[in-house]
């Protein structure tokens, strides 16, 4: 907590999905996250060292949305990793 | 019957030329060494085509093989590969192709059918369990795949799973594919010319037998959890709607979109092309292949000025090499020239490779309209079209451009050479590689020519440094490890690339299917053993064959990539050659790329090593 009373951070689930799972930490494809409260997709990522293009797009309550996203604090997004061509 | 289990425990033969049919059993050392598919497809072209043989004789081999897996209760157990001398490298050929072919074989009792010998007239192979027969296929020949595939399913039954070539099978056409449940293909290297120079038009099966397991109880329960898991992934219900056309926009963003002949890495005009398009504007409904719970195929209805077209598609590959790279800016008109290119038996890849060549040389005059018979701008649907079907047909300049880009370049002439895109005489796939140096190592070093499926590295790039060498080798080899496997095994892969499936899922039910205590570094030794038995393969088929075969075209070490997220990057030939000394150093290789003796006998390939001595 903030001397303001306020929560200087935010705990973010995040759901990995395809292949890009292993250049997560761990290669886990579902773990949380502590970062600061206006922290965006890319700010996240950028904090595990991934590259942000790693992640084609986000989905937040079942919605796309792209990687400036800023998730609420508790939520659960997905980050889908790019599918190679068939 | 022989014993083995996950095998149906046959290879069939059928000699075109006598009209001898012969069954034999599945060598079980073979199986155990080669695993089936792909390691099947190698090692039978490497024991019975001559060295020298043409690929378009009746000498050359027309392999088609699904794997162990294949026909189990599994995400993705369709894939069955075809594998030829190709004629349009020289070299080892294989391709895959998804659908529901590879069960029916397996359940009509073979691991592997062996075309060999040249039909008198056009032939069509039925395979109906134990009976097999070879018919005339007169009605069919000319006729497009889809076409004589539909007038197939009618004359013999919905139950028979078809392959046909189309017009560029038949005209010898080196790009031409063997297409299979309207509009799947094994697409690349030419597959497609050997089955026509063998008056194959089309195989026919059907299997009704059922496949021994070693513990069907526990493959069973394996294969419900491996469906659940599937089920269960994040990305099953974002990934599916789009399925491979979803990647366009990510492709563009990093600057590695093939636009306009591989010019450059980004198309202003992608968003008319890519996943969301087609799924707002064409598609009627996904399609999947035997067992697959995620139906990466979009059945779609295409309108556009040339009239209305249905076609399975575009898939990815598609939409970057006969729309980029093209300059073709709707995806109406991509799913259109796909429809063409599916009817007459053309590979998009190589023949939106080719189509981009021309028009290329039609902007710097190197072809003429009279050359040609027609403009042919960027963009031009029509050109397209017209492209494609003089193509297939080797009419004027189509017959020119029917070897692929390497041949028409060295016939051209005019500095045409530098854009001619290919390595090995195998033209790329769609991703740019001038700044991804992983993915241009996966090109330059791909068994079969420029192909991504062996080792699709460009994420790698992306997360560890697009200017660094470091490591890439390294990585693109256990790719090519890895990827092929799935053909090997007669598996799709898109499950472990697209949706995160686990690799230690098939490693885990392997033994369960044949009770081979394999693990899966077992598994991926195989695969190695395949890998330097097919480079095998080329260096004895190809004369002076070794690391000079590895470059690419100068366009990707000459010409910086001149707009876009890519803009400036381009190879040296010092940089090539680090990735290749760091590539033939890891694989045991010598300077040359050639595969050391100690390193073929460490890998059980003491006879692959005497041979080459020699």
């Amino acid at each position: 907590m903030s001397e303001t009373g306020k929560r200087d951070s935010k705990k973010v689930r995040l759901f990995v999905h395809g292949h890009g799972i292993e250049f997560f930490p761990g290669k886990e494809s579902r773990f949380e996250v502590e970062v600061a409260p206006k922290a965006s997709v890319n700010e996240i990522l950028d904090s595990l060292g991934v590259n942000r293009s790693l992640v084609m797009f986000v989905v937040s309550k079942g919605v796309r949305a792209d990687r400036d996203y800023i998730p609420a604090d508790g939520e659960e997004i997905m980050l889908v990793s790019p599918p190679s061509g068939g | 019957m022989s014993g083995l289990y996950g095998y149906s425990g046959n290879f069939l033969r059928v000699n075109l030329t006598t009209g001898e049919v012969k069954k034999t059993e599945t060598p079980e050392s073979l199986a155990r060494e080669y695993l089936g598919g792909r390691g099947f497809v190698a090692r039978i072209l490497w024991d019975e085509v001559k060295p020298g043989t043409d690929p378009l004789s009746p000498d050359n081999r027309l392999v088609m093989a699904p794997g162990p897996l294949s026909g189990v209760f599994l995400p993705g157990s369709g894939k069955t590969e075809f594998g030829v001398k190709s004629p349009a490298t020289g070299g080892y050929g294989d391709s895959n192709v998804g659908g529901h072919l590879a069960p029916e074989i397996k359940y009509a009792g073979y691991d592997a059918v062996i075309f060999e010998g040249t039909a008198a007239k056009p032939a069509l192979v039925v395979i109906d369990d134990d009976s097999v027969e070879i018919r005339d296929a007169a009605r069919y020949w000319g006729k497009g795949c889809i076409e004589a595939e539909t007038m197939l399913k009618k004359d013999l039954g919905e139950d028979f799973q078809i392959v046909t070539i189309g017009p560029a099978g038949e005209n010898l056409v080196k790009y031409a594919v063997i297409s299979h449940d309207f509009g799947r293909q094994a697409g690349r290297t030419g597959v497609g010319a050997v089955m026509g120079s063998k008056n194959l038009k089309a195989i026919a099966v059907r299997g009704t037998k059922s496949l021994p397991l070693a513990d069907p109880e526990r493959v069973f329960e394996k294969g419900k959890q491996m469906y659940d898991v599937c089920f269960s992934k994040p990305g099953f219900k974002e990934w599916t709607p789009y399925g491979t056309a979803g990647v366009t926009d990510w492709i563009n963003e990093i600057g590695s979109f093939p636009t306009k002949n591989f010019w450059t890495g980004y198309f202003e005009g992608h968003k008319n092309i890519n996943g969301q398009a087609l799924r707002d504007r064409i598609r009627i409904t996904d399609k999947a292949c035997f067992g697959c719970p995620i139906p990466c195929g979009k059945y779609s209805r295409a309108k556009t000025a040339r009239g209305e077209v249905y076609v399975e598609g575009p898939e990815y590959e598609t939409i970057g090499m006969m729309g980029g790279n093209l300059l073709v800016g709707s995806i109406e008109e991509v799913a259109y020239l796909n429809y063409v290119a599916d009817e007459l038996g053309i590979d998009t890849i190589s023949g939106g490779n080719v189509l981009a060549f021309a028009m290329e040389c039609f902007e710097k005059g190197i072809i003429t309209e009279k050359d040609a018979g027609r403009s042919l701008p960027w963009g031009d649907l029509d050109a397209g079209v017209f492209l494609l079907e003089k193509i297939a047909r080797r009419e004027g300049i189509g017959d020119l451009l029917a070897d692929g880009v390497r041949p028409a370049s060295q016939k051209l002439g005019k500095g045409s050479e530098k854009f001619a895109i290919h390595v090995k005489g195998l033209e790329l796939s769609a991703y740019e590689p001038r700044y991804a140096p992983a993915m241009m190592l996966a090109y330059m070093t791909a068994d079969v020519g420029a192909h991504h499926n062996r080792a699709w590295a460009i994420t790698y790039d992306v997360q560890v440094g697009r200017d660094s060498l470091e490591g890439k080798a390294k990585r693109v080899i256990e790719l090519q490890h890895i990827r092929p496997l799935f053909d090997t095994l007669g598996l799709c892969r898109l499950q472990w690339v697209e949706i995160g499936f686990e690799l230690s899922h098939y490693a885990e039910l392997f033994p369960m299917v044949t009770g081979w205590d394999y693990s899966w570094d077992d598994l991926l030794r195989v695969s190695e053993r395949i890998w330097n038995l097919t480079r095998a393969f080329s260096i004895r088929e190809i004369e002076g064959f070794g690391r000079s075969h590895d470059y690419p075209p100068a366009r990707f070490y000459e010409e910086p990539v001149p707009t876009g997220p890519s803009k400036g990057k381009c190879f040296t030939m010092e940089q090539l050659d680090d990735l290749l000394d760091d590539y033939y150093c890891l694989r045991g290789w010598d300077s040359n790329g050639i595969p050391t003796g100690s390193k073929l006998r460490e890998l059980g390939l003491g006879y692959v090593a005497e041979a080459l001595e020699r």
